[in-house]
């Protein structure tokens, strides 16, 4: 029978799954409300997303950190828990293949918010 | 007498969909994958912005399609999902030595919606 055996790495992913959950559960909901929801739904007023208000504060470093974490983190915190959830969906063959597309991905992710945020720079 | 189970004993597939609380497991860890999708969402609409009003404006635009209002309602109760048991796994794994556990939930949704209300108060009143 196939054991799951922890690598010396599994303590740096965990600790990145533990900040992202921190981070998603606390600023996941009142973001998707705001961008997904009260935004595109007239819900506050157009002022408060507008495209100058949003690029001056784009503009500040402080700004774009938060931004950062907030989206970099939770994507670690996914890729660790959909790693595990795919073995409790029975997948337990090509276990380091799984690992590295769902860190790859998290990576990406990062760089892309990384790059993206530059932009403001 | 029903015949034994065969060794070794397969995992049946859809185990999760045998009770209730299996159920609310699975939907537990497929609550962040939506979290995910919504925020590289987001970094697309501040790569407009980057980009310029118009760009800015388009992608606004398409966010009002009923299909996306309708991925981000979902997204939503999905992210308040995971921070009701997120809150409730922590603690159970991370207890505070004389806090029962009610108190520290409590605590933790408290300080979220406290967050919540900030960030939501900080854009309205900004605006």
């Amino acid at each position: 029978m196939s054991h799951y055996r922890p690598s010396r790495s599994e303590p740096v992913f965990w600790s990145l799954f533990g900040a992202g959950g921190v981070v998603a559960a606390f600023f996941a909901p009142v973001l998707i409300f705001l961008v997904g929801l009260a935004l595109p739904l007239r819900w506050i007023s157009v002022d408060a997303f507008a495209h100058s208000r949003v690029a001056s504060l784009m503009a500040q470093p402080l700004v774009r950190l938060f931004v950062f974490v907030v989206v970099a983190l939770p994507l670690w915190h996914w890729a660790h828990r959909f790693r595990f959830a795919l073995f409790d969906l029975g997948l337990k063959r090509a276990r380091g293949l799984v690992a590295v597309l769902c860190y790859g991905c998290a990576a990406a992710g990062t760089l892309l918010a990384i790059l993206v945020l530059l932009k403001f720079g | 007498m029903a015949a034994p189970a065969p060794f070794p004993h397969r995992m049946p597939r859809l185990w999760w969909l045998k009770r209730g609380s299996y159920l609310v497991y699975m939907l537990r860890e497929l609550s962040v994958a939506f979290v995910a999708v919504f925020l590289l969402g987001m970094l697309c609409l501040i790569n407009a912005a980057a980009a310029g009003g118009d760009a800015y404006g388009r992608v606004l635009g398409a966010m009002a399609h009923p299909c996306w209002i309708a991925f981000h309602a979902v997204a939503l109760a999905f992210a308040v999902l995971h921070t009701v048991t997120w809150f409730k796994a922590g603690a159970v794994i991370m207890p505070v030595k004389g806090v029962p556990t009610w108190a520290l939930i409590a605590g933790n949704l408290a300080a979220w919606v406290a967050v919540s209300a900030a960030l939501l108060y900080a854009f309205v009143r900004f605006g």
